[in-house]
């Protein structure tokens, strides 16, 4: 069974049928439950779990219909259950039958992971009342009603509603503890009981709550569903019975979670392009990671990549109780590919790729090489990778055409290396280090450069010299006036 | 062989989709002409040709359609240098789908080849990898040799592993058109990283299922016979010019040591020009 927490005022939410067959019912407090069977296992909701699954059913009311609003959450026997009301006017222009919508609706939340009833009928009230006789036929099925277990549509006319809604007993209007003892006590058993007396009567002896159960009983909540705000982001996740420390059971979690996700996506016709995965821990810190992507992406298998990568490249300080991944959904990208350029990676490919790499080299060493505007030699950074559209037909063709030449290029050592330079007329003549050592044949320079006077920390002032050693290279050297020694920044290769 | 005609039925039409189209029923009203009896390859030879006349053919002007339709193939499987002398020397350039080295001494010019490579390879619009173990990539050198860094990933690695894995990766990526692995170490500049001959075997069957070039940057040959071309650059000298002198240039040859499909033993002289700095003003200032 399932309760709402592990107190003494835990209030069980939904039974097995074994439980149910034992008498536990849903609304009784732990401790009734464990005087009736204390052996029961108990498990805990999920508020997270619960409030996922509540969004993708209105995601897959909302991918049928345009007006479809949940339904609000009730207390008692009905604590856990989860309802979506659906604007089903004028879907014959869509579909061929009622019954053939409800089969699409099914099998769509069938793909989002939800298994349930559908009923349809004149007014809200009665379509939930029926769909609860159907959720209750479903799991316990009466001997002479075998048919009725695998009932999952029951589409009413308005003229067999009455004759339908009339057997069914009273506790489907869901009545708080009070009335329902009150209405036993007055033997009223069924809906047809309760719609025989007069409101009014009722009213006065059981008070104004009653008038609720009557025009449920009778329909009359029947204003169509709201259209509400489409709301862009997603939220999938999980509160795990036992901590996860390694990465690869937590990837069958994953799985789950993402598959769930990305057909929500698919159902909304939106893409993802930054997955923000929060994590519970066992210490009771709280861990998140971003996963940005190029392009908007719907693809199950590179979220659970990335999510890995993302977790092996930035391991969680504790084991992992809970798990939530969050999206904002944006409309998707569709690829434009060019005539008469090669095909460069697909965003998502590319974007794999990268993470890879970031996770294999660390991310502040993969990316888009950045010339700095500064006068510090060889200033440059790091910016992250992203595919440019290329340049056209004519730009390239132009470029094509003209013949390079080649240029002299510096090979960097970062951090230069340091070195011995004795000095002869003002003008190095001899230089040893770690990779070059022996008199310097042709020298060039110096040229000062200096910066940052105005700070003392990045303060610089350099000397450099281009300079042919003996053995063949061919150096760039520098005096660097702050540290007061020489250094060589590359090799001029 | 005249290019097809377009049919008049189609129109022309502006745009990718327009030429397509017409080359298709071009090739279509050809064939059953009895008068060009032509063979399946001489077919495709028409299409080929009509493309290129339907694309304006800016490029290849003045020259024979037999002699446009082979460099249209070379350019499909060779990623030139743009250097005239070299891409000759190399029969196009380095073939894509290989495993490519430039090996040679320090100061041989083996990085302003492969940045000129690089340059050449990015102004046609598409992605480049620089897989850097010794962390010695200039950024302002590929500039300066043409380079349009926007579209070069730059993999800073810290090991031999880094930067295998990295080079595995982004062949698997399929997108990118050159990849140039520099494996030419930091400290100990004469030798070589010890990179295991399996590993080159392995990346040289990753890229044999793509189309890119996969150039590797030594001091002296590591691919051994993995390579599909290795190419030794020797130093010759550093020229310096005026006074107070200026390094202008470094003179160097290319000698192609292993090639599958061409002779071996050619001799390019190539000339690294150093860029002019405008900020290099001779300074003998007396801060000494």
């Amino acid at each position: 069974m399932i309760t709402n927490g592990r107190g003494f005022r835990a209030q069980t939410l939904a039974v097995s049928d074994q439980a149910f067959a034992q008498g536990i019912r849903p609304g009784q407090t732990l401790p009734q439950v464990r005087a009736v069977c204390p052996e029961i296992e108990v498990r805990i909701a999920s508020p997270v779990l619960e409030r996922a699954a509540r969004e993708a059913m209105l995601d897959v009311a909302l991918s049928l219909t345009p007006r479809a609003e949940l339904a609000e959450r009730t207390s008692g026997l009905f604590l856990s259950e989860g309802a979506v009301y659906v604007d089903a006017s004028g879907i014959d222009a869509l579909h061929a039958s009622e019954s053939a919508f409800a089969s699409v609706l099914h099998a769509r939340a069938e793909r989002a992971g939800i298994r349930g009833v559908v009923a349809l009928a004149s007014s809200r009230s009665i379509a939930r009342l029926t769909a609860r006789h159907l959720a209750h036929l479903a799991r316990f099925p009466a001997a002479s009603r075998e048919e009725a277990f695998s009932e999952t549509t029951r589409i009413l006319s308005p003229k067999e509603e009455l004759a339908f809604l009339s057997p069914l007993p009273i506790d489907l209007l869901d009545p708080d503890d009070r009335t329902a003892q009150a209405l036993t006590r007055f033997g009223i058993h069924c809906i047809r009981d309760l719609l025989r007396l007069s409101p009014r009567d009722l009213a006065a002896r059981l008070g104004p709550e009653l008038l609720k159960l009557v025009a449920r009983a009778r329909g009359e909540e029947n204003e169509p569903p709201l259209a509400e705000p489409r709301v862009m982001s997603l939220e999938e996740g999980i509160d795990l019975e036992l901590p996860i420390e390694n990465l690869e059971p937590l990837s069958f979690v994953f799985r789950g979670l993402v598959s769930r996700l990305t057909e929500r996506l698919t159902l909304r016709s939106l893409g993802c392009v930054e997955l923000r995965l929060a994590l519970g821990l066992a210490n009771g810190a709280r861990e998140s990671r971003r996963i940005g992507m190029a392009s908007p992406c719907q693809d199950a298998r590179v979220f659970l990549r990335l999510l890995r990568l993302a977790l092996e490249s930035n391991p969680p300080a504790a084991a992992i109780e809970r798990v939530t991944l969050l999206c904002e959904g944006v409309p998707l990208r569709r690829e434009q590919l060019d005539f008469f350029l090669p095909r460069g990676p697909s965003p998502n490919e590319l974007d794999q790729t990268l993470a890879e790499l970031a996770a294999i080299c660390g991310a502040e060493r993969v990316g888009s090489p950045l010339v700095l505007d500064d006068h510090r030699p060889g200033a440059f950074a790091l910016k992250p990778f992203s595919e440019k559209k290329p340049r056209h037909g004519k730009n390239v063709e132009a470029h094509e055409n003209v013949p390079r030449k080649p240029k002299l290029t510096l090979r960097a050592l970062r951090p230069p290396l340091r070195a011995e330079v004795r000095i002869g007329r003002g003008r190095p003549v001899f230089l040893r280090s770690a990779i070059s050592q022996g008199e310097i044949l042709s020298s060039a320079g110096p040229w000062r450069t200096t910066g940052h006077w105005w700070e003392k920390s990045t303060h610089f002032a350099v000397d450099h010299y281009d300079v042919q050693m003996s053995d063949g290279n061919v150096l760039r050297l520098c005096f660097d006036w702050k540290a007061k020694r020489w250094q060589i920044d590359g090799l001029y290769d | 062989m005249p290019p097809a005609s377009p049919d008049p039925s189609v129109g022309r039409a502006c745009g990718p989709v327009g030429a397509a189209r017409r080359i298709r029923i071009g090739s279509m009203t050809s064939a059953p002409s009895a008068s060009s009896a032509s063979s399946a390859p001489s077919k495709r030879s028409s299409a080929l040709e009509a493309l290129l006349v339907d694309l304006g053919s800016q490029i290849h002007r003045g020259t024979s359609a037999s002699q446009r339709v082979e460099e249209t193939a070379d350019s499909l499987r060779f990623c030139p240098t743009g250097l005239p002398a070299l891409d000759t020397c190399l029969g196009g350039g380095f073939p894509y789908g290989r495993l490519a080295e430039i090996c040679g001494a320090p100061s041989s010019g083996r990085t302003s080849l492969a940045l000129t490579l690089l340059a050449e390879t990015l102004g046609r619009g598409v992605l480049a990898a620089w897989i850097d173990l010794a962390d010695a990539f200039d950024p302002a050198s590929a500039v300066a040799a043409g380079s349009d860094l926007e579209r070069l990933l730059w993999v800073r690695a810290r090991s031999e592993d880094e930067a295998l894995r990295s080079c595995e990766r982004l062949l698997q990526t399929q997108g990118f058109e050159l990849i140039i692995l520099d494996v030419i170490p930091r400290q100990a500049l004469p030798g070589s990283v010890a990179i295991r001959d399996v590993s080159w075997l392995r990346l040289a069957r990753l890229t044999a299922s793509t189309h890119t070039v996969l150039v590797v940057l030594s001091n002296a040959s590591t691919t051994g016979a993995r390579a599909e071309l290795v190419l030794e650059m020797r130093p010759l000298a550093a020229r310096f010019v005026g006074s107070p002198s200026l390094l202008d240039a470094l003179e160097t040859t290319a000698v192609l040591r292993r090639h599958r499909k061409r002779p071996i033993g050619q001799e390019i002289s190539l000339s690294m020009d150093a860029e002019p700095e405008p900020h290099r003003l001779p300074d003998h200032g007396e801060m000494r």
